[in-house]
């Protein structure tokens, strides 16, 4: 009776011509059916006999279908940048989760649902092989920080909204239709992508408080935002034979909506003095691509793929747009067992389209309101890639990587005025990067792999670019029972650029532990240590030339992160999972005293240095009714610190508490 | 200097009907003759059927309730209308297996020496066991597995999806991230980090920006390039604009990361150190003056509009991305 109401239910959902074509559907297939009972017939199993005999395989595929229903209680004290991704007040929440098959239909269903603003839906359906349908709806909440800029006294900031709490919203929703010919490989699909941003953000501004305000002042106000994405994709496919080919079309749009431009007072630079300026204008967009794909069988000694896509952006506001075209090529050999060969080309080629002026409305002097744009950077880059991998054994493998990439700027010595040192970004870069990896597995129970990558720039476009760099890394995994299991890993980089006596390096190791010593407990434990370490020519410049650098000026930061986590389940059905995290993230950059006067940077300290502890944790008890019930309780907490307690660097001490009861059914 | 046109899109469309050609000359699978070997199973063996694995040895095992529980489990039933796939389609035929079941200490247990060890496979044929199905009816999301990164590191099929565990075969989203962490131990740590994006909150998933299953451009992502898989979502840095920032912006990466950083924003370095490293300050003020303390701070509470703009600055300089 269950099953007949679920497939009556799909009928109406459906409608009457898919159900009607799935009750005219294929019959098993005979010959198939006929093989396996021919190749069962005649075996004799020492327990069973003769196996042709025995009854057809009942294929259950049970429904499964489940909810819960409870409440989330929230308590944000302080910033609510403890809670960074979470709508900060108390909700009911609940959801259910739908699983039921009467074939050829099938049909899954999801919903987790925190609160109007937290939540994710599912919902897929697919009629044999023929109809594929997807659907994925998402709601993030995003607690922004609000940043107080620095000013050399409290009349140089403007600040419209103090206190004020800033947040995104976020909804995604995207959707996916395959449709396929029946017993043919061809496919028609079709995707659509929505993503919606709302909320109110936090706009910085340079400006002027009054059209006779002769001083610039920094700006700190709120900007409603209601912004849309739409991405539609839609295209065919098919099996030709030798290979397969692919056409889709894509159209992306971006929408502010309201609140395209925001109006302060400005200071011209020019004869016009103060005026009230458009600013922050957020633009209409449009990406529209065309992309045509091949390939070969993804079996056997050679195999190959390419891709080709022409497209065009543009602006829709200041008419700003681009043209690219990108193509790439992949050829894999297996001329022997152990030994695989892919070669890798790329090419991207991007033509930007600037107007030679932009009309600035309200701009004085009014002469002058058709203001100059600079040509954008159009760029080629070609992509050269080899590797190869041998691997005599299982237990062993090596693999070496060749690539050559060749980046070529038109335009590029009209932007290097502004640069460091008057660095000059040259026409051509051209980068060499060798790499080595290695894969091993000595024992069953111990697995290593490490790999090495060098790097060499010519002619890098910027500074922080490095001519020579080196990257590493090395994990190794160790299960020496069942019950236990450990980790480690250790990461580095090198990088130098000696032009600008740019000095770069990264350190990051850790280690990982999960034991369970008994049938029904488990414990772990991680810890990771991340250094970065820079160092570069910075200038900070008095009014009077000449200009001064200070070489080597020294940048850090560190971070601790260890967390512990325990679950059991007692000998009732009762679980109790608890888990505990903290971090420690630290830094600092500082120049030092400069010949012919001091440099104090004790104004910036906010800026320059930081410290900052995150202290998590969270426990929750389950328990196992009869008859599919169940109830759970858990509390998650974590707690913000700035230890640095300055406002300017946008961050504030928060401590989020969330609790949750749930009652579930499980049928 | 090394400028191309439609010279390298003629290239590579020779590359791939040059490899499909040469693919259909030994037919369908052009033979690696070692893997398909070792895929075949016993050639003394006969195919016999799901009864013989589902009905007696499996019947009431967890197996069966979790094949049943997949995708893969409705391909068992012709009524699924899907291309049927059964026990033997992976693990070879199994008719000397049940000539040779036993009991023992009361269990019953076929002798699965005789199928195929799967788990022993080199990982190159432990993919051809999916790819001899899935080779044939367009699955484009497997475009560049076989030059990409995950097939030449040694990561095969069998890594990420369990056949007989699940509801569907693909990997839920909100598994996702534990599941590639499983390698990659130090994303999980990154994620941790001050700022992030909210992948350890449920909301994103690695299969955002990367597909595992191979891409075009570095690090399996999913787009051409980085700013266009960080712009799917943040549409409104896309551009272009009449005012850019070089072309600094075509990468994220040069100021951003992606997966978590110390720093306010995700940014690598935190301000103005960053931008100091490629820009001069302002050349205003003496040490210690209210000029100096109110321009050589924070450098986007002024160039708000960092990403690119299409409103010019001062009269001087329109190009500073302050409006």
């Amino acid at each position: 009776m269950k099953r007949l109401f679920l497939t009556l239910l799909i009928m109406v959902l459906l409608g009457a011509p898919l159900s009607a074509w799935g009750q005219g559907g294929d019959t098993p297939d005979a010959a198939g059916q006929a093989a396996t009972d021919e190749g069962a017939a005649g075996v004799q199993s020492e327990v069973y006999g003769d196996m042709a005999e025995l009854p057809p395989v009942e294929y259950l595929l049970e429904p499964e279908i489940s909810a819960w229903l409870g409440a989330r209680v929230v308590s944000v004290d302080g910033a609510n940048r403890a809670l960074e991704y979470g709508w900060p007040h108390s909700s009911v929440a609940g959801g259910f989760r739908l699983n039921i098959n009467p074939l050829p239909h099938r049909l899954d269903a999801e919903l987790d649902w925190l609160n109007k603003n937290d939540y994710v839906a599912e919902l897929s359906y697919a009629y044999k092989d023929i109809v594929k349908f997807s659907y994925l709806g998402l709601g993030l909440w995003h607690n922004l920080d609000h940043f107080h800029p620095l000013v050399s006294t409290p009349a140089r900031l403007i600040e419209k909204n103090p206190g004020w709490d800033y947040h995104v919203e976020v909804k995604d929703n995207r959707l996916a239709l395959r449709l396929k010919w029946p017993e043919e490989p061809y496919h028609a699909f079709a995707e659509f992508r929505m993503f919606e941003k709302d909320g109110t953000v936090q706009q910085r501004f340079f400006g002027r408080q009054t059209l006779v305000d002769a001083t610039d002042r920094k700006f700190s106000e709120e900007r409603d935002i209601d912004w849309i994405t739409r991405q539609y994709r839609a295209g065919i496919n098919g099996n030709l034979g030798p290979v397969e080919l692919e056409y889709a079309h894509r159209i992306k749009t971006f929408d502010p909506q309201r609140t395209v431009a925001l109006k302060d007072f400005f200071n011209s630079g020019a004869g016009g003095g103060t005026y009230l300026a458009v600013h922050s204008v957020v633009p209409q967009l449009e990406t529209q691509e065309d992309s045509v794909k091949v390939h070969t069988s993804y079996t056997g000694r050679v195999v190959g793929s390419a891709t080709f896509v022409n497209g065009s952006k543009e602006n829709h506001t200041s008419g700003a747009s681009a043209e690219y075209r990108r193509g790439y090529a992949d050829l894999t050999l297996i001329p022997l067992k152990d030994l695989t060969v892919a070669v890798r080309y790329r090419f991207k080629q991007t033509d930007t389209d600037n107007p030679s002026s932009v009309f600035d409305p309200t701009f004085l002097p009014v002469a002058s309101r058709m203001r100059a744009t600079k040509d954008s950077i159009d760029s080629t880059v070609n992509r050269a890639e080899v590797s190869v991998r041998y691997s005599p054994i299982n237990a062993f493998s090596v693999k070496a990587e060749y690539d050559f990439v060749n980046t070529y700027r038109t335009n590029a010595k009209l932007w290097s005025q502004y640069l460091q040192n008057s660095v000059v970004i040259p026409y051509d870069q051209n980068e060499h990067i060798v790499k080595l990896g290695v894969n091993t597995r000595p024992f069953r129970s111990l697995s290593a792999k490490g790999s090495l990558e060098y790097t060499y720039t010519a002619d890098p476009a910027y500074p922080t670019k490095p001519v020579n760099s080196f990257k590493g890394r090395f994990d190794t995994d160790w299960t020496p029972t069942e019950s236990l299991s450990a980790g480690a890993y250790y990461r580095f980089f090198r990088g130098k650029n000696n032009t600008v006596h740019m000095d770069s390096s990264r350190d990051n190791i850790g280690a990982l532990v999960t034991w369970s010593p008994l049938p029904r407990f488990s414990v772990y434990a991680n810890y990771d240590y991340t250094r970065v370490k820079s160092e570069s020519d910075v200038d900070f410049s008095f009014a009077v030339a000449p200009l001064t650098v200070e070489d080597h000026v020294p940048y850090q930061d560190n971070s601790h992160l260890y967390s512990l986590g325990m679950g059991y389940t007692f000998a009732v059905p009762l679980s109790v999972n608890t888990e505990f995290h903290q971090s420690w993230s630290s830094g600092r950059f500082r120049t030092s005293v400069v010949g012919g006067g001091a440099i104090s940077t004790s104004y910036i300290s906010p800026l320059i240095n930081m410290n900052i502890r995150e202290t998590g944790g969270s426990v929750k008890v389950g328990y196992d009714f009869p008859k599919g019930w169940g109830a759970s309780v858990s509390y998650t907490v974590n707690d913000y610190q700035d230890l640095q307690d300055k406002p300017q660097d946008g961050l504030q001490d928060g401590t989020a508490h969330v609790g949750m009861v749930m009652v579930s059914k499980k049928w | 200097m090394v400028r191309m046109g439609t010279g390298p899109v003629v290239l590579a469309l020779c590359i791939a009907i040059a490899a499909a050609l040469l693919g259909c000359a030994g037919g369908p699978i052009m033979p690696v003759k070692e893997y398909e070997t070792l895929i075949a199973g016993r050639l003394d063996a006969d195919y016999v059927g799901d009864q013989t694995c589902l009905v007696r040895c499996h019947a009431h095992d967890q197996y069966k309730k979790w094949f049943e529980a997949s995708t893969m489990g409705a391909q068992l039933s012709p009524e699924s209308g899907l291309p049927l796939v059964n026990c033997e389609s992976c693990h070879g035929p199994g008719s000397l297996a049940i000539e040779n079941i036993k009991t023992v200490n009361g269990v019953e247990t076929c002798d699965f020496k005789t199928f195929i060890d799967l788990k022993e496979l080199p990982k190159q044929a432990q993919s051809l066991i999916c790819l001899k199905c899935h080779s044939k009816n367009a699955t484009f999301n497997l475009h560049n597995w076989n030059a990409g990164t995950h097939n030449m590191s040694g990561v095969s099929c069998f890594d990420c999806h369990n056949v007989h565990h699940g509801a569907d075969l693909k990997v839920h989203p909100r598994d996702v991230a534990a599941l590639c962490y499983n390698c990659h131990h130090y994303i999980k740590a990154e994620f941790s980090l001050p700022t992030h994006h909210a992948v350890p909150e449920g909301r994103m998933s690695c299969l955002d920006c990367h597909d595992p299953h191979g891409s075009p451009n570095e690090k399996q992502l999913k787009e051409a390039t980085v700013k266009e898989v960080c712009t799917s979502c943040h549409a409104e840095k896309e551009g272009p604009f009449a005012y850019e920032h070089g072309d600094v912006t075509e990468n994220c990466g040069n100021c951003h990361s992606p997966h978590g950083s110390i720093n306010n924003g995700m940014l690598n370095a935190r301000q103005p150190f960053l931008c100091l490293q490629c820009h001069e300050s302002h050349r205003v003020g003496a040490a210690g003056s209210a000029t100096r303390v109110d321009r050589q701070t924070r450098c986007t509470d002024c160039h708000s509009e960092i990403h690119g703009t299409d409103m010019p600055g001062s009269a001087a300089r329109p190009g500073t991305l302050t409006r």
